[in-house]
This record gives C-alpha cells, structure tokens and sequence, in this order.
C-alpha cells in the first residue's frame, strides 16, 4: 500500500473528474465512455489472467452472454429490481465460472483455451434452443428501457476503476504471488506447495464476475439480447485486442488498448464487416512484431521503470 | 588438422570461454579435461558451429569454420557425438542411423555408411529394428557413437562417451574408440574422468573455468600433480 | 427404429469418421511436430474449400481435379505461415502462439466473409448423390469418399514419415530438437515443410467437407472443434489414434442426431469432447498433453 498513498490525491483527483464527466459530455461521447470503461474491464481482468496466471480464456463470451440474459431474466420474469439483477447476475456469472473450473482447469495451456471455447459454443447453442429465453429469436429488454445513459455510465465507471484496482491487489497479494508461480512454471510452483487448482479457480472465478457484470451493464445499455449476438467470439477477440494492442498483462496497456478500440470503432462504423478482420490482422502484427504492445514500447522508450504490473 | 585461436564465447552477456587456443593434427587423439560447467561443452558446441564466438577462429584442414552453420561442418567432415547420447528413442536403431547421414555426402550411399557401421559394431546390426528407448546404457553410446559415424567424419568430437557407465562397458567403449582411430579418424575426447582418456590419446588440455591451464603429452599429463588430485580421482 | 435402419446409421456413422478423422490427420501433424494446436486449423480448411470453388468458377473443373491446384496453394500458405508467424512467435512462451493462431482464424473468417459473403457453399459433385445400395444399407457415396481419402492419406503420410529422410527427420525433431541440431538437422526448415505437409492434408479434408457439407466463412471453428476432438481421443501425435477417434467422433454425431435430434447432434459432440477432457485428458489411447 506504500506505493498508493503517495499517490491517493492524484487518485481522487481524477475519480473525482471521471464521475463528473457526464455532467459536461455529450450524449456521443458518453456512449463512447460507457464503451471504452466496459471494454477496459473485461479486458484488464482477460489480460492478468493470461500473462500472470498463464490461462488464456477463450469463452469470455460464455460470461457476457450469461451476465446478460440473467440481469434480463431476474428483472422482467421475477421482478427483481434491475440493479440488484445486475449484481446477481454477476454471482451467477461467477458460479457458472466455479463449475466451469473443475472440468476445465485441469486442462494445460492451449488445452484449457480450446476447453473455455467449448464450453461457451455448448452454451450458446443451448441458448439458442431455449425457448424460455426466446431461443434464436432473443429477447426484448423491456426492464431496461428509459434508463439513461448517464445512469449506465457510473456502473461501467465504476466496473473500469474496480477492475483495475482488482487486478492491482490481487496482482500484490498472497493469491497474486502464487498466480504468477503458475504462470511461470506450473509444475514447479505445485511441487513447492501451492494449490494449483484453487489459485487458478479464484482468479478464474473473479476475472468471470467482472465479466459477468460487464455483460449484465451491456445487456442493459443495448436493450436487446439474442444468443449469436451475446455470445460471440467477437467479444474476446475485441477484449483480446484491447489488452494485446495496449500490452498483455499491465495496467495501463489496456487503458490505451481501449481508447484505440473506441476510436477505431467509431472510425470503421461504416465498414462492418472490417473491423473483426482489422482487430484480427492488428492482433498478429503485434504479436510477432511487438509483443510487448503500445504501453510496453512507450515505457521502454521512455525509460521508464514502473512498479508492477503497471 | 583443428586449430582454435584466441576463442572468447559468450552466452548473451556472460562469457564462458577465455582466450582458447589449441591444436588436434591429422591422425591424432586429443584430450580435453574439464569439470562440470568448466565449458567443456560450450566448446564443443561452438567446434560443431551451434554457438557462434564473439572472436578468434576456429580452422579446419586451412578453412575457417567459425562463421558456418552446423550442416555446412558437418559436411567438411567434424561430427559430434553429444553428451548424454541423445538417441532418438522414439525411433529404431537403424533410424538412429540414418539420421546420423542426414546433413552429409554418405546419405546418397547409405547401405554403404550402414555396413561399415554394423561391421564395427555388430550389436547394433542384430538390433537394427528395436527402439533405441529400450537398449542399455552400453549399447545406447555404441549407437550414438555409430551414429556419429555414418557421416564418414574426419573429425569425431565425443563429448563425454563414458558418463554413466559400468567400467566394464567403458572399457568397451574404449576398444570402439581404438578401431575408430586405426581407421583413420582424428579424435577429440571430452571428459570429466580422464583415467582412460589420457591413457589412449596423444596429448591432452585440461580447461578450468572457461580457461585452458594444462596442456601436454597424455603421458605428462598422466604425471602431472593437479591433474591427478583434481582429474583422477587420486587424494 | 429397425434394425436394418440403425446398422445403417452406425455404417455411415463410421464413414463418416473416416472424413473426421482425415480433417483431423492435419491437425495432428501439426501439433505433434510443432506441439502447437493450430487454432484455425478448421479455418484453414474452410478456406481450402473455398479455393476449391473458385477454381471450380474459373477453370469449371471437378472438385477433386481442383486439388490439383488447391493442394500446392495450400501446401505453400502453411511453409509461409510456418516461417513467417509461427516460427517467430515459438520462442516467446507456450501461450503466444495460441493467441496467435486464434487471431489468424478471425482474420481468415473475416476476410472469407468479405471476398465470398455469407452465403452458403457447397461444391457439387452430382455423381456422388446418387443412392446407392450395398447389402441391403445405404451408404452415403460422399461420407464413404470421404473414408476412402483418409485411409489413402493415411497410407501416404505413414509411408512418408517411414521412408523418406525428411519424414525421419520431422520424427526426431519433436523428440529431441538439441540433438536434432547437433546432427545438422535444422528445426526450422522441418517446421516450415511440415507445416506445408500439414496444410496439404487440410486442403484435402477442406475439398471433401466441402462437397459433402454447406459451409459459410465462420463453419471453421466446429472443425477445429470437432478435430481437436478427435485429436484428443486418439492422443496428440499419432495417426492411427485420429482414425479411431474419428470413428468414435462420427459416430457421436449421427447417434447423438438420433436421440436428441438435428439441433443438438453438434453440442452433444463437443459435451462428449469435453467429458473425454475432464476424464482422461491426455486421451484414450494416451500421448502426450
């Protein structure tokens, strides 16, 4: 914590100046702003889970998806009051993540990924017959309509700012630590006594609740949910590019990586179909050429030396 | 025949190798004696051209070898037999074989470099088809020296050939070797025990910690105080 | 049911692991050499299939004549690929290249998606769909030429990595690339020919799932889905084991088609990969994981 309180003034300061940000942004822009803090979560929590922990998820889909419909569901076929719909879907997400890791956390490397991808296609063709939540046809938001945007915008502030703080303790922390021993050699860190399985669960189980949560906040700002839609591959390779573009693994490089993916997306809105394959094509010229991503080159250039993990 | 000049090798940053030079003539055996990490295999790899030195040359028969690539080595005829046998167990001896022709001439007359081989070592010639993974120690390092044959080398490296053997096995090893050389190879013997080293080579250098320190007739060698304390096992 | 309908379906069942298992012989290649499981290995082969079809356009040959062309394309992709991305990123950690071949699967969906739209494909073979009739079952002509070509890859990709030194040599490197290196045998340029080996054998198996299925520029993820499957029952590496897992990965399909209908046959396939996963993930047949 040493290293924060120096900082805590500059840290208000600016909490302060993004929760006031609607009061002087146009309608545009705070679209824009619920996008990039959204994105900015998913992607922070992916990005730690992949570089740290060394489990790269390749069904972050599974939890949008789930985050959605449930926040759906709980409000207009049960009633519940939409913020609290939100957070239980988020519990849910997070459930599903905890029974997700036993079949799945067994699993090494490429194996796991191919593992999260499976496990969100059976869940996507599930939904896709599930009449109770419409199956192929979707379903309507009705509970979320009039709910403005500046109403969205400080549940995904506060999910970016969560996310980022989550990734930075835990990253410090005694779980954090034996992370990232798996990370770095999976066997070595089991042999000297850490709990493999648990450690990657916790982490697993966490990154899936923002997720969820982020799902549940998206659902709410789009109104309508359908399974193609909700569980897209599309979401992780756009949170895949987010954290890649910006640099896998640190604080800050998704905060750019983000800012990218906002503008870039406003710029090809005209272009649909470009931007997966854009996203795509970005994605492997970092990976080969610059895998350290923006973030990293700008601190290496600039010779910076951060604490970690920013 | 060899001949090391001025050598300095590196890994990244840190150097390994101090100012080496030495000489093996055509026809003769040498020695090198070193303790673990002392660099013997760090010189082996930079002879067969898998760790390129940051100065000093390495001459071949009058060529420089320094700058070449492994195949391009071990087709101007030095071969390395590497420590620890490194067989491929997952393929049959006579596979084991062949794969020693891969990067040379004697691939186009490989029945030819086969016969030679199995008339040298008839053990393996009765175990052709058997998976290397499933020999013993003994009969492993004949395969791995055999295999180091079939390139037809003019120069053999055998980096460590008696490491984990009964002494009735290095003995044998040994008596391989003497053929090898009444056939005409020059031979360069690395090891960590020198006893039967020394006793069927010419001369011999110890290197100590990247350094050569000794050098000599094997005979002399053999006399020599320190390289009996540290390199016999003698008190 | 009857009978005579049910062995039926178990007939064609195993046919149809044949084209499975031959979709699976690429991927299997490539992982046990490389040890990296080529995430748009399925994508790869859809886009075999639509190389197929626009030879097929332009020169109007038959689809298997466009193999001819089709092949050596593909052949030259999976040398370039190899050299120039996988190569590069092997050396940065076991996950890079997964992140790496995921992204290249999007980046060749997408651009299928640009250049042929999404319409469904199919390349037409109509003397394949006719009915035939042999004792007394009905085997689909497609799913048993689809059999056939894998027993005939097979054959080849056995007899290559038997006898020829290249072969041997994409045998030993996985093994042991040190001493590969040290008998001058360059790991690289292995990887870069079998990675073309590999994609050649994908653009067959993409030229018979295109004559015997539709397919769109995003079927490439449930082939990947369904090869990984197979790859996984019959353990990482070996060949024979693709066969049989891709006997037991036809057969999952057509039976779960029978007891849970058209729309659930694809998800009771991956549960049974994942099931196989949980249990034994290393494979049935072992291998290395």
């Amino acid at each position: 914590m040493a290293n924060l309180k120096s900082y805590y003034t500059y840290i208000v300061i600016a909490l302060a100046l993004l929760a006031s940000l609607p009061l002087w942004v146009g309608g545009f822009l705070r679209d824009a702003l619920i996008l990039f803090f959204l994105y900015l979560a998913a992607a922070e929590v992916w990005g730690f889970m992949a570089k740290h922990a060394g489990i790269v998820s390749l069904g972050q889909q599974v939890f949008m998806g789930v985050g959605g419909y449930a926040t759906a569901v709980l409000c207009m076929y049960y009633g519940i009051p939409l913020w609290a719909s939100v957070i239980t879907a988020g519990l849910l997400g997070s459930g599903l993540a905890g029974v997700l890791s036993f079949p799945l956390l067994r699993l090494r490397g490429v194996y796991f990924s191919i593992g999260t991808f499976l496990a969100a296609e059976v869940i996507r063709l599930f939904f896709n017959s599930w009449e109770f939540v419409g199956a192929g046809k979707g379903l309507i938001f009705k509970g979320a309509y009039g709910i403005s945007t500046t109403l969205i915008y400080y549940p995904a502030l506060a999910l970016g700012i969560v996310s980022i703080f989550s990734v930075y303790f835990l990253y410090h922390s005694k779980l954090g630590f034996g992370l990232r021993s798996i990370g770095a050699d999976e066997d070595a860190a089991s042999g000297l006594g850490v709990n493999t399985f648990r450690c990657k669960a916790s982490c697993f189980i966490l990154a899936s609740l923002i997720t969820s949560l982020v799902g549940a906040v998206n659902a709410i700002h789009h109104t309508y949910l359908n399974p193609t839609s909700a569980f897209s591959i599309s979401w992780t390779v756009n949170f895949l590019f987010v954290a890649v573009i910006g640099g896998v693994g640190t604080i800050i490089g998704p905060v750019i990586g983000s800012a990218i993916f906002v503008v870039l997306g406003y710029l090809l809105s005209q272009y649909l179909g470009l931007s997966l394959l854009l996203e795509g094509l970005v994605v492997l010229a970092i990976l080969i050429a610059i895998p350290e991503g923006v973030w990293g080159v700008i601190s290496r250039k600039l010779k910076l030396k951060l604490k970690q993990p920013l | 025949m060899l001949e090391i000049n001025s050598l300095n090798v590196f890994y990244g940053d840190l150097q390994v190798l101090w100012d080496i030079s030495l000489k093996v003539d055509k026809g003769e055996t040498a020695t090198l004696i070193g303790s673990n990490g002392a660099g013997k295999t760090t010189l082996c790899k930079t002879i067969i051209g898998a760790l390129p030195p940051k100065t000093g040359s390495i001459t071949f028969m009058g060529k420089r070898i320094d700058k070449l690539s492994i195949p391009d080595i071990i087709r101007l005829g030095i071969t390395i037999v590497p420590e620890g046998r490194r067989l491929f167990g997952n393929m049959s001896v006579r596979e084991n074989l062949e794969l020693g022709a891969y990067a040379s001439e004697t691939r186009k007359k490989i029945d030819d470099a086969l016969e030679w081989v199995f008339n040298l070592f008839p053990v393996l010639r009765e175990r052709q088809n058997q998976l290397a993974g499933c020999m013993s120690g003994g009969e492993q390092q004949m395969l791995a020296i055999a295999r180091g044959l079939m390139s037809k080398p003019k120069f053999l490296i055998l980096d460590e050939p008696s490491l984990g053997l009964a002494p009735k096995i290095v003995t044998k090893v040994y008596e391989v070797i003497e053929r090898i050389r009444d056939e005409g190879v020059t031979v360069l013997l690395v090891e960590q025990y020198a006893g039967h080293a020394l006793e069927n080579s010419d001369k011999g250098f110890v290197l100590e910690n990247g350094k050569i320190v000794i050098e000599g007739p094997s005979e002399k060698l053999l006399k020599d105080e320190r390289v009996r304390k540290a390199y016999l096992g003698e008190e | 049911m009857d009978v005579i309908s049910f062995v039926n379906l178990i007939f064609n069942g195993l046919l149809l692991g044949g084209l499975f298992a031959l979709t699976a012989f690429g991927l299997s290649v490539f992982a046990g050499i490389m040890r990296v499981i080529n995430i748009a290995h399925g994508d790869f082969a859809i886009l075999a299939a639509y190389l197929a079809l626009s030879t097929i356009n332009f020169l109007k040959i038959d689809p298997f004549l466009s193999l001819l062309i089709v092949a050596p394309i593909m052949f030259v992709i999976g040398y370039l690929f190899q050299k120039f991305t996988i190569n590069r990123v092997l050396p940065m950690g076991a996950n890079q290249p997964v992140l790496v071949t995921f992204a290249l699967s999007i980046v060749i969906q997408n651009l299928l998606l640009l250049l042929f739209t999404a319409d469904a494909r199919s390349l037409i073979t109509p003397y394949l769909l006719t009915n035939v009739e042999l004792f007394g079952l009905n085997p689909s002509p497609r799913y048993a030429a689809g059999f056939i070509s894998a027993l005939f890859v097979f054959a080849v990709i056995f007899l290559f990595f038997k006898k020829t030194y290249l072969g041997k040599a994409m045998r030993a490197v996985p093994f042991d690339s040190e001493a590969a290196k040290m008998i001058g045998i360059k790991s690289d340029v292995v990887y870069n020919y079998a990675a073309g080996l590999a994609m050649l054998v994908v653009a067959i198996a993409g030229v018979l799932l295109g004559i015997t299925f539709t397919f769109y520029p995003d079927t490439g993820p449930m082939y990947v889905l369904l090869s990984f499957g197979v790859v996984v029952m019959g353990g990482l590496g070996s060949l024979k084991g693709s066969l049989v897992g891709g006997f037991i990965m036809g057969e999952a399909l057509v039976l779960g088609g029978l007891f849970f209908g058209s729309r659930f046959q694809l998800m009771f396939c991956y549960l049974v990969i994942l099931i196989i996963l949980y249990i034994k993930p290393q494979g049935l047949f072992g291998g290395k994981v």
